[in-house]
């Protein structure tokens, strides 16, 4: 079973996202609720795909994405976000994720970026 | 102390139109509820519970998702599968902040390439009793308001 980790500074969207991955048969090993700390369990449980935030506490999602892609290139991330202009999935897409979401979602919109991804 | 009007307004320059669809979209997508747009003069029940943004631009504005504690609690049990009875007032606030992130950024998001573009700010929740929102000088103000059986919101956008 592909092992997922969620870093979101927004429990609803933990609860959300982790029902859908559990119906869709993936297991969700770790949450975070900001990008440090999304560093840190990617390091410790190394998924095999990682939902990353932007905006959060402490270390924003960008962030995250370049400490984690500087050190494991090969780490797989779909950003998952309400801000969807243009510029910031530029650097969103410029920092290394596979995959740019926009929020809202759908459990059709996540496993379709899943499929893309692993 | 400064009365928001929600009388016709004189500078409504941020598509109202593109926000309510962006909500409608969240709350549809999101928890499955088909919220249908009803008249200013609908009779909602007294909001309990609001998400707000500052929007920063040309014009710059405030807005807020406005509604009672059970209209809220109705649309996060629908988004997460929680029963409302075990959702805690963390969990509505967090739940009704994510919402206005989402119309805020789907709207900035569809802006982009307009030349029309404003900054977000985080997004904030405020709950209680009475829930009014006053300022010292008049402000014009967009209200549209949207009900689902016994869930009901308030889209409020004031011009600052």
């Amino acid at each position: 079973m592909k092992r997922i980790l969620i870093v979101d500074d927004s429990p609803m969207i933990h609860n959300l996202l982790r029902k859908t991955l559990e119906r869709n048969g993936y297991e969700v090993c770790a949450d975070a609720t900001n990008g440090r700390e999304g560093v840190e369990l990617f390091e410790t449980h190394r998924p095999d795909l990682v939902f990353m935030d932007i905006t959060m506490p402490v270390m924003d999602g960008i962030e995250a994405v370049k400490t984690i892609k500087a050190k494991y290139p090969e780490a797989k991330i779909i950003m998952l976000t309400a801000m969807g202009d243009d510029e910031i999935m530029t650097q969103a897409l410029e920092a290394g994720v596979e995959v740019f979401l926009k929020k809202p979602f759908d459990d059709y919109k996540i496993i379709s970026a899943i499929a893309k991804v692993i | 102390m400064m009365e928001n009007s929600t009388g016709p307004a004189q500078r409504l320059e941020w598509p109202v139109t593109m926000f309510v669809e962006a909500l409608k979209d969240a709350v549809a997508t999101m928890a499955g509820i088909t919220m249908e747009s009803v008249d200013e003069s609908f009779l909602t029940g007294e909001a309990t519970m609001g998400g707000m943004m500052v929007l920063q631009g040309d014009p710059s504005a405030v807005l807020m998702i406005l509604a009672d504690q059970p209209s809220v609690a109705a649309i996060v049990t629908n988004m997460t599968g929680i029963d409302s009875g075990e959702l805690t007032i963390e969990d509505l606030r967090d739940g009704l902040s994510e919402l206005v992130n989402m119309v805020a950024g789907t709207v900035r998001g569809r802006l982009t390439g307009s030349g029309n573009r404003f900054k977000l700010s985080s997004p904030l929740a405020v709950t209680g009793e009475h829930l009014a929102v006053y300022a010292k000088r008049h402000v014009e103000c967009s209200l549209s308001r949207f009900v689902a059986g016994d869930i009901w919101l308030e889209l409020k956008i004031f011009y600052i």
